[in-house]
């Protein structure tokens, strides 16, 4: 009997190793210069940090025994290359190695506002997952993937392109998606309600929509391609912006 | 409260069970004084059982029956020639309540009686402007500035208290 | 509507006009003065909240039944006593009365009168949330106000936010908007505080786009500093030749 409850406690406890368990369902959790992440709604109450499988977080061999600090003076709290520090309902995430190549999933309770900002090179593509907080992602670098949004959401990348496909739309709030030097692609449920706002100053914008146009605003600017129209009699903004590259607005 | 005035003493002991704690706490908001309350409560359902035949059914029965309490406790008021009593009898708050609740308390009980009123039956009994209006015998107009100035002085008060 | 602040306490209220309302929800965005009274009037609002429901004495419903025993029933001349037996068959009739008298009464306790204004005040103002500052941006500019405030304020909001995402917002929104010798002074300046690339990228065009012609010396100095990312110099360049 020992030995199964031995046994059981080892099982319980292995998925945990490698962790980090935030116990918040409200207010907001920040990432700085955290280089990969996939954000993954859930229906839990905490929010969960763990490195994605094949992609986790290493220490060298040789530091052994030792904890990875940053320049900044952050250390490694959660045992996963991150600093984690929560404040009432305020969480702070920071990665410690520049060079990391960890991707960390990020289950997040629909009521924890998340914000991402990423400078570096390093930054890879944020994926996102049947996410229901309300996200804001500024980036350099990065690629924003969205699975299965609804938003709110307020994206702006400089060089990364932003794909994203939304399951319905949420009409609190505002959706913006911007990117600077790459292309937005959107796809939409056919009978989503929104007041679409397009703009390049470059690049084309494609559409299968059937969006009633406002003239007066049509006209007002001919210099740049500057649209806006209403979807299914118009609803949330919803702003979709290219500065050098294509816009692809679809229904699904 | 239509099978109260077919006669069913059932209906009239369910109507207080549902009602009684609403119509307490403001009689007590209003008049800072639990004996008195209670009495007036007591009161209160009496009235509505021997007046039930003058109950009718289009008028809602919570606006109906704060205004007989309304009534009463006026009544109460002009009988013994008091309009407030004195701060010593207010509630204090209790101790293990946070600062600012227990600052927004003592600051509401600052207040002139007919601006703790429309607080009450808006903030806590969930009136609408046009049900206060019913309750206290005034327009819906008359109410709504009542309410703003009850808050401008609320403010005040607050101030007041979390400034000394 | 020229003293907000007399307004502040029916604007917590949801008691303006839809139009009232949203001048009050641009003017917050940039006077912080108000925007501050505001917060602390809603603090004291959503505090007086807690103050706990009056609960009568258990005794005080004793007292009743006893007094309701007290009675004789005169049209069923049952005895009172055994009330408390039927009591619970009479429940269902009298809950579906309740409830018919509590719709055409008071309403339930969800219908509070000022509910649905709070809770979009404390999204509008509590400010908390970008996608929401975003979205009073998007609703000032579209009612086309003719309050010269607006342009100011979304100067104010470009200087001040710390969101990236709101600062961009703004900058589009200024450049939409009829452009003025204090919209051009206003991205400028901003130009020379702004560290997040997007947004200066966003506001070097938008000053190509309203022609500012004296954004080229701004330009050069942008193209002259050490930190700026090379790409946001680049665009500056760009700006630089089309001017």
């Amino acid at each position: 009997m020992k030995i199964f409850t031995f046994a059981f406690a080892l099982l319980l406890a292995y998925p945990l190793l490698g962790q980090h368990t935030i116990n918040q369902s409200s207010g907001k959790i920040s990432f700085y210069e955290v280089n990969s992440v996939t954000f993954e709604g859930h229906s839990g109450s905490e929010i969960i940090i763990s490195p994605e499988n094949g992609h986790d977080f290493k220490m060298p061999e040789r530091a052994a025994g030792l904890k990875l600090i940053s320049a900044g003076g952050l250390e490694d709290n959660t045992g996963i290359g991150l600093s984690v520090k929560t404040e009432g309902n305020e969480t702070t995430v920071a990665q410690l190695s520049s060079r990391g190549h960890a991707r960390y999933i990020v289950q997040v309770p629909a009521g924890v506002a998340i914000y991402y900002e990423c400078s570096t090179h390093a930054g890879k593509t944020v994926i996102t997952k049947d996410l229901e907080s309300e996200l804001e992602i500024s980036a350099n670098f990065n690629h924003v993937k969205l699975h299965n949004a609804q938003g709110p959401l307020a994206v702006s990348t400089v060089h990364g392109t932003i794909e994203a496909e939304f399951s319905s739309i949420n009409q609190d709030q505002s959706i913006s998606l911007h990117s600077v030097h790459n292309h937005v692609d959107v796809s939409v449920p056919s009978d989503a309600k929104a007041n679409f706002r397009l703009s390049t100053s470059w690049g084309e914008m494609f559409t299968d929509l059937d969006l009633d146009y406002e003239q007066d605003s049509a006209l007002k600017k001919i210099s740049s391609k500057k649209m806006e129209g209403k979807f299914n009699g118009g609803g949330v903004d919803f702003s979709i912006k290219s500065t050098h590259d294509d816009i692809y607005l679809r229904k699904i | 409260m239509i099978e109260v005035q077919q006669g069913h003493n059932a209906a009239m002991s369910e109507l207080f069970r549902r009602h009684h704690d609403r119509v307490f706490d403001y009689l007590y908001k209003l008049s800072r004084n639990r004996e008195l309350s209670h009495d007036i409560l007591q009161d209160v359902f009496e009235r509505i059982l021997h007046k039930k035949h003058t109950y009718q059914q289009s008028v809602p029965f919570v606006p109906w029956t704060l205004r007989i309490a309304r009534n009463m406790l006026m009544d109460h008021f002009r009988k013994n020639k008091m309009k407030t009593v004195e701060i010593a009898e207010w509630d204090k708050p209790t101790t293990n309540m946070p600062a600012e609740h227990a600052d927004i308390h003592l600051a509401m009980q600052k207040l002139r009686p007919e601006y703790r009123e429309v607080l009450t039956l808006t903030r806590y009994q969930g009136m609408r402007y046009q049900e206060v209006a019913q309750v206290i015998g005034i327009s819906e107009t008359g109410v709504k500035t009542r309410v703003h100035r009850a808050i401008k002085d609320l403010r005040e008060a607050y101030l007041q208290i979390t400034t000394s | 509507m020229e003293d907000y602040q007399e307004i502040l306490i029916p604007y917590l209220l949801g008691d303006l006009s839809e139009k009232e309302a949203l001048q009050m929800k641009s003017r917050l965005l940039v006077d912080p003065d108000l925007n501050r009274e505001f917060l602390e009037l809603k603090e004291m609002w959503d505090n007086s909240q807690n103050i706990p429901i009056a609960q009568a004495e258990p005794h005080a419903s004793e007292r009743f039944e006893q007094w309701l025993v007290a009675q004789k029933d005169h049209h069923s001349q049952e005895p009172a006593h055994i009330i408390g037996l039927w009591k619970y068959a009479a429940a269902a009739s009298v809950l579906l009365l309740l409830g018919m008298l509590w719709f055409l009464g008071s309403g339930p306790q969800e219908q509070i009168m000022d509910q649905p204004a709070q809770t979009n005040l404390l999204q509008w103002t509590a400010q908390e949330s970008s996608t929401e500052r975003i979205k009073g941006i998007h609703t000032s500019v579209r009612e086309k106000s003719t309050d010269p405030d607006i342009v100011r304020a979304l100067i104010k909001i470009l200087q001040s936010d710390k969101s990236p995402n709101v600062r961009l917002t703004a900058v589009e929104a200024v450049q939409s908007m009829a452009s003025s010798e204090e919209s051009k002074q206003g991205l400028l300046k901003a130009l020379e505080n702004e560290k997040t690339p997007v947004v200066q990228i966003a506001i070097i065009n938008a000053l190509v786009s309203v022609q500012a012609g004296n954004a080229k010396e701004g330009f050069q100095e942008l193209i002259n500093k050490e930190e700026i990312e090379t790409y946001v110099k680049d665009e500056a360049q760009l700006g630089l030749m089309r001017l």
